[in-house]
């Protein structure tokens, strides 16, 4: 099924997000934050959780080293 | 989507079980349902609404129209319960197809009555598919289904009643306007990922401050604090920019009024020039008519008027044989019995025979006299008689047609009145004055916050550059502590991540927002044909821009009827923009749209959405120039007839 415009749009705007990490940050949130638009309780350490997991990823690629965004 | 089936089980004023087909196909889009007020048209709204959203859609009841959903078990099975064990079943099932799946969603509530109270003992609401073999599968969990093909929160754009539509069209409606804006095209999304975001980023900042020590923990600090007053500015920012908005909706709401109450003094006038005419017609009228009366006495001899005539001609033929004599005998008689001598020579004295003879005949000349006389005096009354009654035929036609003439300016001048009348009941009765000072206040109030918000951009511009390089100092300096360092890197990353998000966020509302502008505009256009000349828009405050030819301000100008097919065009072209594409069900879409209106808007509902399905009150939505335009379009046309014996509702196909 072909993706509706306004999700294309949005995918548009995020491929001009140059750093990966922030990419890949914004697209696991903006799928949480769609699963649980009807939430009455919306589950914010599932956000701590994908930033921890990317910084995380992040030491592993640097060697520890600070990541300088 | 497409709805298929609606199935209802004593739901509202529909006892026992009933059922309504959508048949509609590409070229016949449109389902009607015609019902009266009071019959259960809404109650259909209220199904279709509850069976897809269920407890969502109880709370919106409660909300809007305080009504439970225990008030829609039907009233007469309630009353049919023999006991309070015994209990009664309410439920709507709304069968449809998406992506080529058929799927059945339905609530279902089990009651009691208990101390006379209807209390819900049980209930179930369920989400299922259909196999290629028919077999029906349940789907878990119902919420995330339907998020995916009509989010609860796009609801207001897909079903909705005439009451939004004028809502929509008041002023004050831009915080709405913008809402659908952002709700359809997932900006929600967008907007509460970067919130959610900033918090998270915050929090790691709060345990970086919490395991640095000395230098570290110094510039942790000032940046803790600089980031603590940036997120106090913004705070601040956010409040003066809703203040701003709830003030802009009060000048907007009392400019509004003012520019009625311009109206209601023309129309004030118009109404006082309007009655004294009115008056002065009445009491023309009222003089025409006691004329009439007194002329038709006379006009209504015409019925003797044959027999006038035939008696005229009798006279008439007297006259000519000498039968109504002229006085000129009698004056000759009296002549010759005073000379005693007779025209023939012939003398004679008073009692002799020629004298007594000649008297006899003088006293029957003056007895033929009397009687002709009256003949005569008959003869020229029954003239006389005569010309009065033409006379006074000629006057009753005059008089008839100036009554006749007179009774059009009444009727002409009375409705202009009762339409003067009715306008003005429906403006505000406020002081002028008071009004104006109000909006001189908020107007000076909002110059003020314009310039306190203008300096708080100014402090978040600073606290911001601090920050920035706080974080370098931070970065630096952070190094030097494993622990601070981590959760320096986790706070950095996610609030980049926010702010990228915040920027996506403006930039795609920007967009969405010009795009539904262009479509409002396009759809206006299509609803109000006359109102090209136009220019529609949807400003960046989220408020119906209408500017003239000229570029003035014209919304005011638009007549009621015309800013609800604006309001209309606008939920419209939300929906188009949405790319759901789910049915378009709409309870009394015409109800307040004057007839022109209805006419293009009903022209144009049929191409709006694959399935359009429209609850109308029969007559003034339900006409024939409605019926004229959408039966053509019609696939099914249910009416609806509500038995009061009964207290029940039954749907009949046409």
């Amino acid at each position: 099924m072909p993706l509706p415009k306004s999700r294309k749009k949005l995918v548009e705007l995020f491929k001009q997000i140059k750093d990966e990490s922030l990419r890949t940050i914004i697209a696991q949130v903006v799928d949480l934050e769609n699963e649980n638009r009807s939430s009455a309780r919306f589950p914010i350490k599932k956000i701590e959780d994908i930033v921890d997991n990317e910084a995380s990823l992040l030491e592993i690629k640097k060697g520890g080293r600070n990541h300088e965004i | 989507m497409k709805f298929e089936k609606l199935a209802l089980e004593n739901f509202s004023s529909y006892r026992g079980k009933h059922q309504i087909e959508f048949h509609t196909s590409t070229d016949k889009p449109v389902t009607i349902i015609v019902g009266g007020n009071g019959k259960g048209k809404t109650s259909i709204f209220d199904a279709i609404n509850w069976a897809l959203y269920g407890t969502l859609y109880e709370s919106i009841l409660e909300k809007e129209n305080q009504k439970s959903i225990t008030d829609y078990v039907n009233e007469t099975a309630l009353k049919e319960l023999s006991s309070a064990d015994e209990s009664l079943e309410m439920s709507s099932a709304l069968q449809f197809e998406h992506e080529s799946q058929r799927y059945r969603i339905e609530q279902e509530l089990v009651v009691k009555q208990i101390n006379g109270k209807t209390e819900i003992t049980d209930r179930a609401s369920s989400l299922y598919k259909s196999s290629a073999s028919g077999n029906w599968s349940e789907i878990k969990p119902i919420d995330s289904f339907l998020n995916e093909i009509l989010p609860s929160n796009v609801r207001d754009y897909f079903l909705f009643n005439g009451d939004r539509i004028n809502k929509l069209s008041l002023p004050g409606s831009s915080e709405e306007i913008r809402d659908g804006i952002y709700r359809v095209v997932d900006l929600e999304l967008l907007q509460n990922g970067s919130i959610h975001l900033f918090e998270i980023a915050k929090k790691f900042g709060r345990s970086a401050k919490a395991s640095s020590e000395g230098e570290v923990a110094d510039i942790e600090n000032q940046y803790s604090q600089a980031r603590d007053d940036l997120d106090d500015q913004k705070e601040k920012l956010a409040n003066a920019s809703e203040e701003k908005r709830a003030l802009e909706t009060k000048i907007e709401k009392i400019s509004a009024k003012l520019s009625k109450m311009d109206e209601t003094k023309e129309l004030q006038s118009k109404r006082d020039i309007l009655k004294e005419r009115l008056k002065n017609f009445e009491d023309t009228q009222k003089d025409t008519i006691a004329e009439m009366r007194s002329t038709v006495a006379i006009a209504s001899m015409r019925i003797a008027f044959g027999e006038i005539e035939e008696l005229g001609r009798l006279l008439e033929k007297k006259r000519e044989k000498g039968e109504i004599p002229s006085s000129i005998s009698e004056s000759l008689l009296k002549d010759i019995l005073a000379l005693q001598k007779c025209i023939c020579g012939t003398e004679f004295k008073e009692g002799d025979r020629v004298y007594k003879e000649l008297k006899n005949r003088l006293d029957s000349e003056i007895e033929k006299q009397v009687k002709g006389n009256d003949l005569l005096d008959l003869y020229f009354e029954l003239e006389g008689a005569k010309s009065e009654i033409k006379k006074a035929q000629n006057r009753l036609s005059d008089l008839e047609s100036k009554r006749v003439m007179l009774e059009k300016n009444i009727s002409e001048i009375d409705s202009e009145y009762s339409d003067v009348m009715h306008k003005l009941t429906n403006v505000p009765d406020e002081n002028i004055s008071k009004l104006a000072e109000n909006l001189q206040k908020h107007n000076s109030d909002l110059s003020e916050l314009e310039y306190n918000i203008q300096v708080t951009k100014n402090k978040i511009r600073e606290k911001e550059e601090q920050i920035r390089t706080l974080q370098i100092k931070r970065g630096e300096l952070g190094a030097k502590q494993e622990n601070v360092r981590k959760f320096q890197l986790r706070d950095n990353l996610a609030q980049k991540a926010a702010e990228e998000l915040e920027i996506i966020f403006q930039k795609f509302a920007e967009d969405s927002r010009l795009e539904i502008q262009e479509y409002t505009s396009e759809e206006f256009v299509k609803f109000i044909p006359t109102a090209k000349a136009l220019k529609i828009g949807i400003d960046s405050a989220f408020h119906y821009d209408v500017r003239d030819q000229i570029g003035n301000p014209a919304l005011q100008q638009l007549s009621n009827g015309q800013k609800q097919a604006l309001s209309l065009a606008y939920i419209t072209s939300i929906s188009r923009v949405s790319e759901k594409n789910p049915p378009l069900v709409i309870d009394m879409p015409f109800g307040r749209l004057d007839e022109d209106v209805q006419d293009n808007i009903a022209q144009r509902l049929p191409d709006l959405a694959s399935q359009v399905i429209l609850l109308v009150l029969p007559g003034s939505e339900w006409n024939k120039h409605t019926q004229s335009i959408l039966k053509k379009k019609a696939s099914d046309i249910y009416t609806l007839e509500f038995d009061n014996k009964n207290r029940q509702t039954t749907i009949t196909r046409e």
